[in-house]
Parts: C-alpha cells; sequence; structure tokens
C-alpha cells in the first residue's frame, strides 16, 4: 500500500497500466507529456475538436487510446458532438480524462460509461477499470479532490467500478481479483444496471455458463435482430429452481423465484449478449439438470403486429397469443402459456409448478420455451418454438382458422 | 511490374470513376504493405487487400484527416516503417485546421502522406503557403495512375525512411477527361502488360 493523492494515484495508475500494456497510448492536447521518454506519452497541441479524431484515429489503429483533455476547461460541446458523430457500430477503446467543471454535461454523453471517482482509492481503481475497458469510457478527475489522500494498493489488478455511482467496494484484499475476470464481470456494461442479485450465482454454475458466453457475440439491438435467429440457451439457474420444486436438492436459488413466474425473472448473463450457442453446442454442453429452455428473439414489428391484431379482434393480447400457441401445439399436451409485455428484454422463463411438459413464455422481446428436459428433448423444444413462433408472426391465418372463428 | 500494374487497374475498376481521388487511392492500395493503412471515413483499410474486398463506397464519405494523423501517431509507436495514406478532399483542405494538421504531422515526422484533391485553380494564398513550408509538397496528374505512381512511392518510401508526411496534391482535370482506368487499360494493352480480352 501507498499513500497518494487523489491526481497522484491517477497517473499512478496511468503509468503502470503504461509499462504493463504496449497497446496504451496518452494523448495530452496542450499539456506535457507525464513519461517524456515514451513514444507513447505524446504531448499535443491545443487542437479542439480534432482532438477526439485524433484519440479516435490511434484507437482504430488498434491502440487503446487515452484522451488527456484536463487541460481544456470547456470540452463538453466538443465531446457530445464527437461522440454523436461516430458512426452506429462504432466501438472505439478509448479513455477520455477531464475535469469536474463540466461532469453534469459530461454524463449525458450517449453511449460512453462515465466514471467520477470521489476519493483517491476510488480513482486508482476507476482508472484502472476505464484503461481496461474495451468500450468509450469517460474518467472525470475533480480538480477540488486533488489534495485529498489516501491508501492506494500496489496491487498491480486494485480495480473498482461503482455499484450505484457512491459505493465503494470492499477492501483490496477482499476485491482483487484477475484482470480478465474483472474487466468481463464488470467493465463491458453499467452495473448499475444489472439487479443486486445478477451476480449471486454459484461458483459451479457461471463456470458451466462460460461455455455459453464464449460462443457469443456483440449485443445486437432488439430491433435489429429481424433474422429470427433461434437462440439457444442454457440456464443454469433454473435447474436450481427444478431441483426445489421436485424437492430433490436444495435449491440455491430461493424457490419463492420460481413462483414468482409473473414476476420479472433473474436476468441471465447471456442476456446482454443474446446471440447465443448454436443448438449442436447447447445440445453437447453437458449440465447435471432437468429442465432447459431455448428462446427466439421477437421484433417489435412481430410484436407490435400482434397487439395490432388482438385490437382488431377485440380480445387482449395475450388471449390472442395464447390462442396463437394453441393452434401451433394442438397436438402437445401439458404445455401451458405466459404472456409477458412488459419483462425487461432477455429474461428468461421458469418453468412453473404444475406444467409438466413445457411453459410457453412471450416476453418483451423474445419467445421462450421452458421445458423438462426429462420429457421433451432439446428438438422437440426447438420445434415447438418455431412452430408457435411461426403462427405468431403470422396471426392472421388465425382469422381462417375454423376454431377461431366460431368464437 | 506487370502483377503490380493489373491489381492497380483492378482497384480502379473497384472505384467509382467520378470520385477525384479514386485514381489515387487505387494506386495507393496497391502500394501499400499488409502493415500500412488507408484512412476511411470510420476504418484503416490495410494495404494489400484484395480488390474484391475494397468497398466501392469506400471513398463515399472522406475521412477525417485528424484521424489519420491519430492512426500515424499509433503506428510510430507501435512499429517502425509503416506507414498511413490519407485521401483529403478539397473541401476538407480549405478548412481551417487542415494546415494546422499538416504542421504538426510534419513537426512529428509521422510516417504520413495525405493525397490531397485540388484542381488547377487551387489558390496557393500566402498563408497556406506558410503554413505549408514545412511540408514535402508534391504535385501529381490526379487522373492519371502512371504518374501517380513516382508520386506515391516517393511519398511512400520517405514515410517509411521516417523523413516525415508528403503531402500529394492531386490535380483531378475536367469531367470529361478519359477515366483513370481507361487510361491505364490503354497503357498496359500498348506496353504489352496484358491483352484486351484479360482487362474485362
Amino acid at each position: 500500500m501507498s499513500r497518494m493523492t487523489y491526481l497522484e494515484a491517477i497517473e499512478y495508475v496511468l503509468a503502470a497500466e503504461m509499462e504493463a500494456r504496449l497497446e496504451l497510448i496518452v494523448l495530452r492536447p496542450g499539456a506535457r507529456p507525464a513519461l517524456e521518454e515514451s513514444e507513447r506519452d505524446v504531448a499535443l497541441p491545443r487542437m479542439s475538436r480534432n482532438s477526439f479524431s485524433v484519440a479516435l484515429g490511434a484507437s482504430m489503429a488498434g491502440m487503446h487510446s487515452v484522451l488527456d483533455l484536463r487541460q481544456e476547461s470547456a470540452c463538453a460541446e466538443m465531446l457530445m458532438e464527437a461522440v454523436c458523430a461516430l458512426p452506429a457500430d462504432a466501438s472505439p477503446e478509448m479513455t477520455i480524462l477531464t475535469g469536474a467543471e463540466e461532469a453534469d454535461r459530461l454524463a449525458e454523453l450517449p453511449g460512453v460509461m462515465v466514471l467520477q471517482p470521489k476519493t483517491p482509492r476510488q480513482a486508482a481503481g476507476f482508472a484502472r477499470a476505464a484503461l481496461r475497458s474495451s468500450r468509450l469510457t469517460l474518467l472525470i478527475a475533480d480538480q477540488a479532490l486533488a489534495g485529498e489522500e489516501d491508501e492506494i494498493p500496489e496491487d498491480g489488478d486494485f480495480m473498482m467500478l461503482p455499484l450505484d455511482g457512491t459505493e465503494e467496494t470492499p477492501d483490496a484484499e477482499e476485491e482483487t481479483k484477475p484482470a480478465e475476470e474483472t474487466a468481463a464481470e464488470v467493465c463491458d456494461e453499467p452495473a448499475e444496471e444489472m439487479p443486486a442479485d445478477f451476480y449471486e450465482e454459484p461458483a459451479e454454475e457461471a463456470s458451466a455458463e462460460t461455455e455459453d458466453d464464449a460462443g457469443d457475440e456483440g449485443a445486437p439491438e432488439p430491433g435489429a435482430a429481424e433474422e429470427n435467429t433461434e437462440e439457444i440457451e442454457e440456464n443454469a439457474d433454473e435447474p436450481d429452481e427444478a431441483a426445489a420444486d421436485a424437492a430433490e436438492e436444495p435449491a440455491e436459488i430461493p424457490s419463492e423465484a420460481c413462483q414468482e413466474e409473473q414476476a420479472p425473472h433473474e436476468a441471465e448473463e447471456p442476456e446482454e449478449t443474446p446471440c447465443g450457442t448454436d443448438e449442436e453446442q447447447a445440445a453437447e454442453t453437458e449440465k447435471p439438470t432437468t429442465h432447459r429452455f431455448c428462446s427466439s428473439r421477437m421484433t417489435p414489428v412481430e410484436l407490435a403486429r400482434l397487439h395490432a391484431l388482438a385490437g382488431l379482434l377485440g380480445m387482449p393480447a395475450e388471449t390472442l397469443a395464447g390462442r396463437c400457441t394453441e393452434h401451433a401445439m394442438k397436438n402437445t399436451a401439458s404445455f401451458g402459456f405466459v404472456f409477458e409485455p412488459e419483462a425487461e428484454p432477455g429474461e428468461c422463463a421458469c418453468l412453473a409448478p404444475g406444467h409438466e411438459n413445457a411453459l410457453i413464455w412471450l416476453g418483451n422481446d423474445r419467445l421462450t420455451v421452458s421445458y423438462d428436459a426429462d420429457s421433451l428433448s432439446h428438438a422437440q423444444a426447438g420445434a415447438m418454438l418455431r412452430a408457435v413462433k411461426r403462427v405468431l408472426e403470422t396471426p392472421e391465418l388465425l382469422i381462417y382458422d375454423k376454431e377461431c372463428e366460431g368464437e | 511490374m506487370r502483377d503490380f500494374l493489373l491489381k492497380m487497374y483492378a482497384y480502379l475498376r473497384r472505384l467509382p470513376a467520378e470520385q477525384g481521388l479514386h485514381a489515387a487511392v487505387a494506386v495507393a492500395l496497391a502500394m501499400l504493405g499488409p502493415d500500412d493503412r488507408l484512412a476511411a471515413r470510420a476504418a484503416l483499410i490495410p494495404g494489400g487487400v484484395l480488390p474484391g474486398k475494397v468497398s466501392s463506397s469506400l471513398l463515399d464519405e472522406t475521412p477525417d484527416p485528424a484521424a489519420a494523423l491519430g492512426a500515424a501517431i499509433a503506428l510510430q509507436a507501435q512499429a517502425e516503417g509503416c506507414v498511413v495514406v490519407a485521401p483529403v478532399t478539397a473541401q476538407r483542405a480549405q478548412e481551417d485546421d487542415f494546415a494546422s494538421l499538416l504542421m504538426l504531422a510534419a513537426e512529428m515526422r509521422l510516417p504520413i502522406a495525405f493525397l490531397m484533391e485540388c484542381d488547377e485553380e487551387f489558390p496557393d494564398d500566402l498563408d497556406a503557403q506558410a503554413a505549408l513550408g514545412e511540408i514535402e509538397r508534391i504535385q501529381a496528374d490526379g487522373g492519371d495512375a502512371m504518374r501517380l505512381m513516382p508520386a506515391l512511392r516517393l511519398a511512400i518510401d520517405r514515410a517509411r525512411e521516417g523523413d516525415g508526411p508528403t503531402l500529394i496534391e492531386c490535380v483531378c482535370g475536367a469531367a470529361d477527361a478519359e477515366s483513370p482506368a481507361a487510361r491505364l487499360r490503354d497503357v498496359l494493352i500498348t506496353e504489352g502488360y496484358a491483352r484486351p480480352e484479360e482487362l474485362v
């Protein structure tokens, strides 16, 4: 541990990361380089809007660029313009270091992870998190805190991220994790958006899920997934719930979570990366579970059509969705249907008690089949999913269905 | 040489002829090595990319020369001998900050070659001349690939050897002039590098 001031902590972490990682480059408009002997600590003239472009170019060339704008008193306007001008699919690996004069405006930058440490310890932790993040990150260094001192761990992997914007993580000795794990777990998504129990998973299940995560791509926007590719996702949590239902094993997840089938379910880690594994990979994944699920994304257009047609037919949307499901599953017994349009995107269904074989669940953005793997094979569940989705995509067919005409 | 000329011809056919810098960009793509980069709007195109992989809309949006500068800074820090080629439209070149970007490139001796589009009436005002005084300037016929070749060769070699940036002023002629692809085709056939049926 070393005692450092707030600003020293940031520079210390920056120097340490520069030494450890050759892909870091620091660009300092209007300032002298701190590491004068390094080719990767570059002083630039004051360039206003061009400074962001220069940093962006360095990022495009494969480096993690650090743009130090602490000498610029008014950069919020420039940054807002520059960030908004980025192509929609651009994801520059860049850290911007600014002062706190325009913190309120800077916090509004779209698509940017904004970190504003309040203590020297947070400054060190946040700085490292920003430098190891693969996304555009803004680190606001409050000059008013320059004189504050604190003990800073000299651990090269000490890193922190805010949970609710103010909370400080536990002591360094407890929280230090391998950088890769911490970065993947924390840096790639704003932690404050995750429910408090999001990471409450047994270690063995979290590791078992890494096979799914390994095949994941970047998270597409819900509206962009118009190919309707089927996504097969393994739910390692559900087996515990199913086991709790069967009262065969102690469930690590409270049984109330299974009974609250109408409440929002625990978000799964693959939620942010919904391009899950393919069927073969999912089928090959060996897990000691009896409950599985597979899901397919419904586009907003498809869901809107369902609602529109339900309005025309004068029935609630869930009734129409249920009818579509029944129509698709005419010969399949022992399944249920749940309609949850308010559910959070990516939330997965839970096989509720009383539904022996399967539960078809239409949520905000996807259609999911939860099924008992002892009763249904993965292929059967996939076929069920496709059949229901086919009818949901063209619910107008029901208008001509004899079973519906009479009602 | 034959292979190089044919590759250049393939790039010329790939890029739309109505864009002023397309000949210079085609020559650059043919000359750049795999570690070199051509600055595009939101990406850096590696040299040696196959003509079929080059998007025909490559020059639809002109790249920001500041971003190209950043890429050159990064490449200079990463490895020696890598070059960035940055197309710059006439409109962008006349903005106030372009001269300062050139001066910065010259001061840092960045491995970058700017392909600047200009017409024959490009005004050489005193301020611009003063700003550009620090940088090596070469004028070339922007519509003739064979004349662009030595200019780009010189610029790329200078950049590789650490001699700093070069500004290639690609003078783009009248709209009814023969297309660069057609000109090169004539040269290839006349000089015996290729048969007409090979140049579809």
